[in-house]
């Protein structure tokens, strides 16, 4: 292939270039261009580009307008090498793209577990048949994946999870039951973890990470109501699943390590594209408020300063990863631990100042309120899920500060 | 300004950072605090120590190199305030180059010019009077000045750190065009209430009433009082927020290893999980304290209009961290946390003391909520 762009080619001509500015000045003009007006507005809730053919269709059609157009040019999975879909990226021409985007405030084309948290897994642990059978549909946003770690005896303490898979010929035969499978009714596939050997010497050992399609016989899922409303969080059951031993990823009996690796990326990934998807307008809240107290005004301001430490902290965590330091990993659990905080506290003063409008939950209310009031109710979850607060403080206690364990 | 590639400038700052950390260790142990808060020493801190510090090119580390400085910048100076704060040195850093370098180099006058080239030789240890707290919170000065003859007559009464020790006295106040910075040689000023604070400095109550002074005492020219005190609030307080930061950070380090060496019930406390996440917790909080710090300092060096409300929220989470993390301190160390023999109960008492310098935690936070137009009306009577 040429180092020249044409219509439909993959490639951009500063890639190759040994001057970031060109890249810089290509990606710029191809943003300008391809990023439709409405996708450079905050995100709503319904808008989220989530990919896979049997989901809520975003109710915005630019939102597929965008995801097609930065498939296109591999934008989607921009670190994947071109044949998987991706754009092939280096991370510091990943940074430039980042940066023009946060530049116009572009959505991301593409979001979901798929593309988020299998696709760096794909790269780093797939065979070279799983590369090419998973990574172009999760680029195109085609297929829509879900996760399947957590079990209903096995949360935070996730390493005593009791799906059995067992082999059968080139199979494995997988019973058991996840929970909080989050948009399992809509997925297309799941990446799950099962004990492949329940005589391990130490239980992590025991697991296997599978991709599963989520018509494979056996499969019945079951959506869960939670406090905001949502049903997007499942049951799924496995009733006698067959599954091709050719599907595990990363090993059998190594699921462990992948899954580490992946809820890592998770705790990563999480509160960068999530920051702007939190509606809690504090200020606009607290100018309209009638009467000025000085009790609200100090809760406000304390609110204020502890976004501008988040960002702060969000900056210094994206320079610690670009310059490789090893305080980077670290980070990622404080600013999870800050993050969700941050987002309680302030989902929380926000309805409280709305007073009546801060606690409808349908009817004769505006969708905005309805959604700020949401946010709150689902900001409960920020702690939770993902790797709750009190498991973010053990892994800081024993991984960074070295404190024994008991 | 020096134009070295940031790539070199950062080796450099970093050798000089590690270079001050050992001769911290070497000569600075947390005893010498001790010694000070313990003994009747007219002056808190080590005059030949000092000069060495300054032949080293410390003191100056933010002064421009055509001042005989290094000209590195408040960040920089950030780094070694950090560094220094760690050890607690006793030498006067914290009045000479976190409060009276920002004053000094906010005039471009002769005057100050020649006392900056004293900081960066060390001739000279320069301490600020600076406004109470509350005073700040009012936007008034606490010494004032009327026209007498060919100069000013003084009144009112200040504080000023490291008196007696200092040798000259830079004192802000109120005369009708606004606010004057002053330059007093510290002998003439009677000093009052002169006290050793809990954190083993010295300090003075300093008496300005009936003091006249030349014409020629004055910096620069007139300026509104809230321009008059932008330096010790914005860059001052940044540089006094990174002493918090150090200090913070070293007495949670200390925290640690007695957590890791203290055993009770058959294991060490450090392994119990109610302790490991009060320490995880201040983790967090000191790493996204340091984030606020290292923008508050940047903001100040680039001049970015940022620089007061990142200043502010700089000293108003350092303020209170600092503290809280000294108390959590303590009380994980038990009984032996309240000994004079632990170091914990130093970091404590100097977390207090640096707090009070350029307006404590809780003025920043009200100054924060004014520069983000979170204001409360006159209430209701």
């Amino acid at each position: 292939m040429s180092g020249t762009a044409v219509d439909g080619n993959h490639l951009f001509n500063g890639r190759g270039s040994t001057d970031p500015a060109d890249l810089r000045q290509e990606l710029r003009a191809w943003l300008e261009q391809n990023c439709p007006a409405s996708m450079r507005t905050p995100m709503p809730a319904d808008e989220v580009p989530n990919g896979g053919a049997q989901g809520p269709s975003p109710s915005n059609p630019d939102t597929f307008t965008w995801m097609r157009r930065a498939a296109e040019r591999g934008l989607t999975l921009p670190t994947a090498p071109e044949a998987y879909g991706g754009a092939g990226f280096s991370e510091d021409q990943a940074a430039i793209l980042a940066d023009e985007m946060q530049r116009i405030n572009a959505r991301p084309p593409l979001l979901g577990s798929g593309a988020l948290l299998l696709a760096p897994m794909l790269l780093r642990f797939g065979s070279e048949e799983q590369k090419r059978q998973h990574l172009p549909p999760i680029a195109q946003g085609e297929v829509r994946w879900c996760q399947g770690f957590s079990e209903p005896g096995a949360g935070s303490d996730l390493a005593s999870l009791r799906m059995r898979a067992q082999p059968d010929g080139d199979e494995f035969v997988l019973n058991g039951q996840k929970t909080w499978t989050s948009f399992a009714t809509v997925a297309d596939w799941i990446f799950c973890l099962a004990r492949t050997d329940p005589d391990a010497a130490v239980r992590q050992q025991g697991i296997s990470l599978f991709l599963i399609d989520m018509r494979t016989p056996g499969i019945t899922v079951r959506p869960i109501r939670l406090i905001n409303g949502d049903t997007e969080f499942c049951e799924t059951f496995f009733d006698d699943v067959r599954v091709p031993a050719a599907n595990i990823l990363g090993g059998e009996n190594n699921g462990w390590t992948v899954a580490k690796a992946l809820l890592l990326e998770e705790r990563r990934a999480t509160p960068g594209w999530t920051l702007a998807a939190w509606p809690f307008p504090l200020m606009d809240v607290w100018r309209e408020q009638v009467g000025k107290s000085a009790a609200v005004a100090e809760r406000v301001t304390d609110s204020e300063l502890n976004r501008l430490a988040l960002e702060a902290a969000l900056r210094r965590a994206a320079r610690l990863a670009n310059a490789g330091s090893p305080e980077a990993e670290r980070f990622v659990n404080v600013v999870k631990v800050w993050f969700a905080e941050y987002q309680q506290e302030r989902g929380s003063l926000v309805t409280l100042l709305r007073e009546w409008r801060g606690a409808g939950w349908a009817g004769a209310a505006t969708q905005g309120d309805l959604d700020v009031t949401r946010a709150w109710l689902t900001s409960r979850a920020l702690s939770i899920a993902g790797g709750s607060t009190e498991i973010q403080l053990n892994i800081i206690s024993k991984h960074f500060l070295g404190l024994p364990t008991s | 300004m020096t134009t070295l590639p940031a790539a070199d400038l950062a080796d450099e700052l970093q050798a000089l950072v590690e270079s001050a950390d050992r001769f911290f260790a070497d000569h600075s142990p947390a005893s010498r605090v001790r010694d000070y808060l313990h003994g009747d020493q007219a002056v808190g801190f080590d005059r030949a120590l000092w000069r060495e510090q300054a032949e080293l090119g410390w003191t100056g580390i933010a002064i421009p190199e055509a001042l005989g400085g290094a000209g590195l910048g408040i960040a920089a100076a950030g780094r070694l305030i950090e560094v220094s704060a760690r050890r607690l040195v006793p030498e006067p850093f914290l009045s000479t180059v976190c409060l009276a370098t920002p004053v000094l180099t906010a005039f471009d006058c002769e005057r100050a010019q020649a006392l900056i080239r004293d900081v960066a030789a060390g001739t000279a240890v320069i301490a600020v009077a600076v406004p109470s707290s509350s005073a700040i919170i009012q936007g008034t000065l606490e010494v004032e000045a009327t026209s007498s003859g060919s100069g000013w007559r003084l009144g009112g009464r200040a504080f000023a750190l490291d008196v007696p020790g200092a040798d000259r006295i830079l004192v802000p106040v109120a005369v009708p065009e606004g606010c004057r910075w002053l330059t007093i040689d510290a002998p003439m000023i009677p000093s009052v209430a002169a006290r050793t604070l809990i954190d083993g400095r010295r300090g003075a109550e300093l008496d300005f009433d009936g003091l006249e002074v030349e014409h020629e005492a004055a910096l620069g020219s007139p300026v509104s009082v809230s321009t008059g005190l932008e330096p010790i609030l914005v860059a001052g307080a940044s540089l006094v927020s990174a002493w918090l930061l150090g200090l913070a950070e070293q007495v949670f380090a200390v925290t640690l290893e007695y957590l890791k060496a203290r055993e009770q019930f058959g294991a060490v406390i450090g392994s119990y999980q109610a302790l490991q996440h009060r320490a995880a917790r201040l983790f967090c909080e000191l790493a996204v304290a340091r984030s606020v710090l290292e923008e508050a300092l940047e903001a100040v060096d680039r001049g970015d209009p940022d620089a007061a409300l990142l200043a502010s929220a700089a000293k108003a989470r350092t303020g209170e961290l600092a503290l809280r993390v000294a108390s959590e301190g303590i009380q994980l160390h038990g009984g032996v946390g309240m000994t004079d023999e632990a170091n914990v109960g130093l970091y404590f008492k100097a977390a207090r003391v640096a707090d009070l310098l350029a307006g404590h935690h809780l003025v920043h936070k009200s100054r924060a909520a004014a520069l983000l137009g979170i204001t409360v009306e006159e209430q209701p009577a």
